[in-house]
Order: C-alpha cells, then structure tokens, then sequence
C-alpha cells in the first residue's frame, strides 16, 4: 500500500454539499431528476471539467445516506495511487459514486476492478453512479459495453445567460455577500467560467472577511 | 443505527468532505453493550480507517457515551467466506439473473444457432453438447442466454445445484480462499456442481493457478458428466494466455457464436426490453434507435433507458421527436464511433492491402472485392449518404456505391467465406 495519508484531500467545500443547492444549467433538469431518483437505475454522467460532476456526486452521497442507505464517493483521479481492491465490498452498500472514471483509462488492474464492481452491483442491486470528463472510447470492451448500458447523462455548463443568476445563488448558499453590480463587474473583468468564478468569489469572500471591509469594486480590483 | 448515525455526523464536521464520503459513509457500526462493531467493506478501507482516522473516532466515541467501550473492527472473515462456500444452503453462489430466460431472448439470425443449442443443453443437460461454449462480442446477449440454460435447468429440476460465477470472481474468491485456508470449500464447491455456469472466461488469460484450478474442476465436472456452459469473447483456440491443455478441452463440447444483431433484431430487442419495463415504444422509434444504434444490445439498452427516462421525467409520451432529444449527444457519439477513415483502414488491414489501393481506381479482383465490402459495410454503419460515401472512395458516383452494396448482399449468401470476412469486419468495427 502507498502512504495512505494522499487520500486526504488538500481542499475541502467549506459548506456541505447538496443537489437543492446545486444550480442546473439549461436542459440538464433530467438529470438531476434521476441522479435523485434510487429507481432510476445506474447512472453515467458525462461533462467537462469544472461542470460540477464532483459536487453532484457527493451532494448525492450526502442527500441520500441515512442509518439504512449506505453510500460511498471515490474520486478516482486520487484513488488511483491507492490500489483497486479499495472497490472489492463495496456492492455491499446502496450507492456508490465513482468520480472521474476518464482517470483510471489504460491502466488494465483499475479498468479490471471497476468492471468487477460493475458485475458485483448488478448481482447485490447496488446503484452506481459513474461520472467521465470525455467520452472515453478506450477503456476495454466488456467494461465500455457495462457503461453503455447505463442511462447516460451529459451535464453542461452553465450557459452566459445563466450565469449571474446561478452565481447569485452559489453565492447566496455560501453566505458570501456579494451583490448585483459586483456581480456583473465580475463577469465583465473576470473569466465567464463558473467553477474559476466561483473559487476567485470564495477568495474574495476570505480577503473581505481579513480586511473586515464590504465586497466592492475597489475590493475585488485589488485581487485581480 | 441511531447511536451510528449521530456518531458520524459528529465526525462529519471534523473531516473533508471528500474524506468522510469516500472513508466513513460506506461503514456499518452496530453497538452491542460495551463493544462496537465497525464493519468494513474491505480491508483496505479498513486499514485506512484504523491508520487514519481511529484518533478523531476514538475521541468522538468517548465524549459521546461516557464510558469505556471496546472498538472491533472487522471485514469479510474467514468464517463467513468458508460459510459461503460450505453451507448447503448456498445451492448456486452468486443468483442467476431471474428475467434471463429464452422467453425473452430475441432471436436473431446472428444468434439462431447459438440459441438452439443453448435450448437443447436446457432440456437434456449432460448431453452431447458438453461443455456448451458460446462466444462473441460484448453485450451480444452470451450471459443471458447463460442464464437461460441454467433458469431452465432449475425450473425443470428445482433440486439441481447450478452454479453461476463470473470468471474473475471464480479467481478472487480462489485467491481468497488460498489466504483463508479454506480451498477444500472452495473445491468442493465448485466441483459438486450439477451444471456450472462460467461467464468471460477469457479473463483467466495469464492467470496460471486459476487455470489449474479451473482445469481441474473441469476434468471433474465432466467425469462425473455434470454440464458445463462457458462464455467468452473469442473462439477456443484464440484466446491469448490460456494453457493448451485447457484451450483444447474448451473445443471438446460445442463452440456457437454470438454475432452483432442485425437491424430488424435490434428493433425487436428494443421492442421486447421497452415491453418488459412497462414502457410504451412506438415501433417507428424502435427502429429510428437501431437504425443509429449498432455494436450492442447494452447500448441499445442504455439508449432505451434514456428515453424512458425522460418521457418520464417530461410527462411526455415517446415519439421520435422525444427520442431525437433524448439521445442527441449519444447518436453524435455514436456516429464518431465508426467513420469512413476507419472503415477504410480497417478493410485494408484486414484485407493486407494499402489503403491507397483500396481508394485507387484499379479494378483487379484482388482490390475491387475489398472496396465494394467497405463501401457496404460505410453504408450499414454510418449514416453518411450514398453521395457521401461515392466521394469518400475518391470521387465514386453514387451508383457505384449502390452496385457495390448488391454486389456485396449477394456474395454473402452465396459465398460462406464472404459472409465470414463480413461479419469479422463489422463486428471489429463495431466493438
């Protein structure tokens, strides 16, 4: 075994996931309509990077766990310098969430372990939720045929049009004070991407909360 | 439970998020008096937990209950795996699939023969066909009609032991038992099986104690002339990494093939799944879907799945405007999946001819059959236009690609060898 500390992730979401407060862009309400729903099946959710694949999958975890419904979230892009016997049992539980499926491509022993949880869930009634960056065409035959399978969702980002809208309530979840006109500087002067939006806003929040100062102009320039 | 649950959500405050959902959130905790029971879905977890995590809990644990409680931590022990494989209620292992039965299987011309013969092992196990070995491409419907044989055995003699196991489980549970100490179970178990049902045994390549064990119940299994049903990816004598010994018994019974299903097939499993989960599927949808849909009944199946989702979630009923919707991303990924270039490329490699021949304008034998095939098999597997696919072939009229596409039909039905390099080709290009 590798030193085990690596799992012990350099960052954490402050505040605690949940899809009620998960802003869905544009034509992805389905999907969150059946990552909610246990009989939906197993899910395979496709996005790219910064969508929110990450916060979905354990604000899924943490929605659904109770004393009589086990979950588990494993971010395979970490998992991966463990070993893959880190999935052996896991059929035992309810849900399992396997975050960044795209990071395990071409090594054979975690595509093997992966596919063998896949038939193990199928046997015990495990629901599985995979989430993938891209399309990935080259993961071996039997496993890619078992995704296939799933009901496959894709998750978009949040459109231009959206995006003040969903930071006002990103915001407002985090209880990061920032208003309208801040808000529209922001995405005048800063990226229009909503994950970058998001972490410089939190970086904002914790300069404003040092200075003991209000979230203006003058304050976000100096961060810029 | 109650006390477990208010126990991690105390934890949860004290971790990562990330931490307490991939290392806390899959234990099961159950406090017995003074002792509490912290059960593991593996060791690994397990090993993490106690190296990691035992400090924040064992803090938790004492603030919370006041009083001194022993902590056991604990996984799949021997006595519940030696149980597993030796109590006499464990008739079949791992359950066979109950819906997998030949009622429900479609019948196809690229599964007929597989099928009769799979009907025939049903009602006279132990019979000529043994072992009955079916291959073909993945989600070709080789573990359904696995199932079927073993559902029928059982229905007609409930008494019978079938036992069913992926081949991979069949290797780690041996690895398991070997660390156990417990192989006389893990033998008996296996080798007292009235029919054995193994899925994927391509995965023993390169596993050489696996085989020996697995050549070893064979030769048991069919000395006492218990029947055997296997699954693979490959022929017998095409699977890289299997001892001889074991490749020729494989060939000892009856091999069939599962080929990719062919159109109408497909609609009608797509007919069939969408009746058995109660969904109401137009049959202009059923094909609309297989006309887009081609390498396997899984994906045509996750297909079905989407749109049945969100006729549901829309309140909508299916027509081919909901279903364009539903699976517009998966028909775009799907049509990347085999292009013209590929199809091309594959044909020559196959052929070993250059694919500057294949596009040229020579007319020998050794050139023209090769290309008709490609523009035929561009034509079932793309949706690109007979237009499209004459230009792609540099520059060919569209009646050329349509000669060619008859040309190609007749040769498969009267030249055995022709419909074989067909179906090669189509199923290399469609898993």
């Amino acid at each position: 075994m590798t030193n085990p500390k690596q799992l012990i992730f350099p960052f954490s979401i402050d505040k605690k996931s949940s899809i009620k407060k998960f802003f869905v862009a544009e034509g992805c309400e389905n999907l969150v309509a059946a990552i909610q729903d246990n009989k939906a099946g197993d899910i395979f959710l496709l996005g790219g990077e910064g969508v929110g694949k990450s916060y979905l999958l354990q604000a899924t975890c943490n929605d659904l766990s109770s004393s009589s419904f086990t979950t588990a979230y494993i971010p395979l892009a970490e998992a991966i310098k463990l070993k893959p016997m880190l999935l052996d049992g896991l059929e035992s539980l309810n849900l399992v969430c396997l975050d960044d499926l795209d990071a395990i491509a071409a090594n054979k022993d975690w595509e093997v372990a992966c596919f063998n949880l896949i038939n193990r869930c199928n046997e015990s009634g495990c629901r599985l939720i995979f989430s993938c960056s891209k399309d990935e065409k080259n993961f071996f035959p039997d496993l890619l045929s078992r995704l296939k399978k799933m009901t496959s969702y894709i998750l978009r980002s949040v459109q231009d049009a959206q995006l003040n809208n969903a930071i006002k309530a990103i915001a407002l979840n985090l209880r990061i004070p920032i208003e309208e006109k801040e808000i529209n500087f922001l995405l005048n002067t800063h990226t229009r991407d909503l994950a970058t939006l998001i972490n410089f806003i939190k970086k904002i929040d914790d300069h404003s909360m040092g200075s003991k100062r209000k979230i203006t102009i003058p304050l976000i320039k100096e961060l810029l | 439970m109650e006390f477990w649950s208010k126990f991690t959500e105390k934890l949860e405050n004290k971790l990562t998020q990330e931490e307490f959902n991939t290392w806390i959130r899959p234990l099961k905790g159950n406090l017995n008096k003074d002792t509490l029971e912290i059960t593991a879905p593996n060791d690994f977890v397990l090993n993490y937990v106690v190296q990691n995590l035992s400090d924040e809990i064992n803090q938790i644990i004492s603030k919370e209950l006041k009083k001194d409680i022993s902590l056991v931590y604990k996984t799949i022990d021997k006595e519940t795996f030696v149980d597993k494989y030796s109590s006499p209620k464990t008739k079949s292992g791992p359950k066979l699939v109950n819906h997998y039965v030949f009622d429900n299987f479609v019948e196809g011309k690229s599964n007929h023969v597989a099928l009769a013969a799979a009907k025939q092992v049903a009602s006279n196990p132990s019979g000529d066909y043994n072992p009955l070995f079916i291959y073909g491409g993945v989600g070709l419907g080789k573990t359904h009609l696995m199932h079927a044989v073993g559902n029928q055995i059982l229905k007609e003699s409930p008494e019978k032991r079938v036992v069913y196991v992926h081949s991979e489980k069949f290797v780690s549970d041996m690895v398991k038992a070997l660390q156990l100490g417990a192989m006389n179970e893990f033998k008996s178990f296996y080798r007292n099986a009235d029919a054995l049902l193994i899925d994927d045994i391509q995965f023993f390549a390169g596993k050489e104690q696996s085989q020996e064990e697995f050549f070893h119940t064979f030769n048991a299994l069919l000395d006492q002339d218990n029947q055997m049903i296997l699954t693979c990816d490959k022929y017998p004598k095409e699977i890289d990494g299997l001892e001889d010994r074991l490749k020729s018994r494989l060939g000892w019974g009856l091999p069939v093939v599962i080929d990719p299903p062919e159109l109408e097939t497909r609609a009608a499993v797509l007919l069939k799944k969408a009746s058995l989960m109660g969904v109401d599927l137009p049959s202009d949808c059923a094909i609309y879907i297989a006309q887009r849909i081609r390498s396997n009944i899984r994906e045509l199946e996750g297909a079905l799945k989407r749109v049945s989702a969100n006729s549901k979630f829309t309140n909508q009923p299916i027509d081919i405007a909901l279903v364009k919707d539903a699976l517009k991303d998966l028909f775009v990924i799907s049509a990347k999946m085999v292009s013209i270039e590929n199809i091309q490329k594959t044909v020559s490699e196959y052929y070993n001819i250059k694919l500057s021949d294949l596009l040229s304008k020579r007319r020998s034998r050794s050139i023209t059959r090769p290309r008709q095939l490609a523009m035929a098999l561009t034509k079932e597997l793309t949706n690109h236009s007979l237009p499209e696919i004459g230009e792609a072939f540099n520059g060919r009229d569209h009646t050329t690609v349509l000669h060619a596409c008859k040309k190609i039909a007749e040769l498969r039905k009267e030249d055995p060898s022709q419909e074989e390099d067909y179906r090669n080709l189509n199923r290399a290009l469609t898993n």
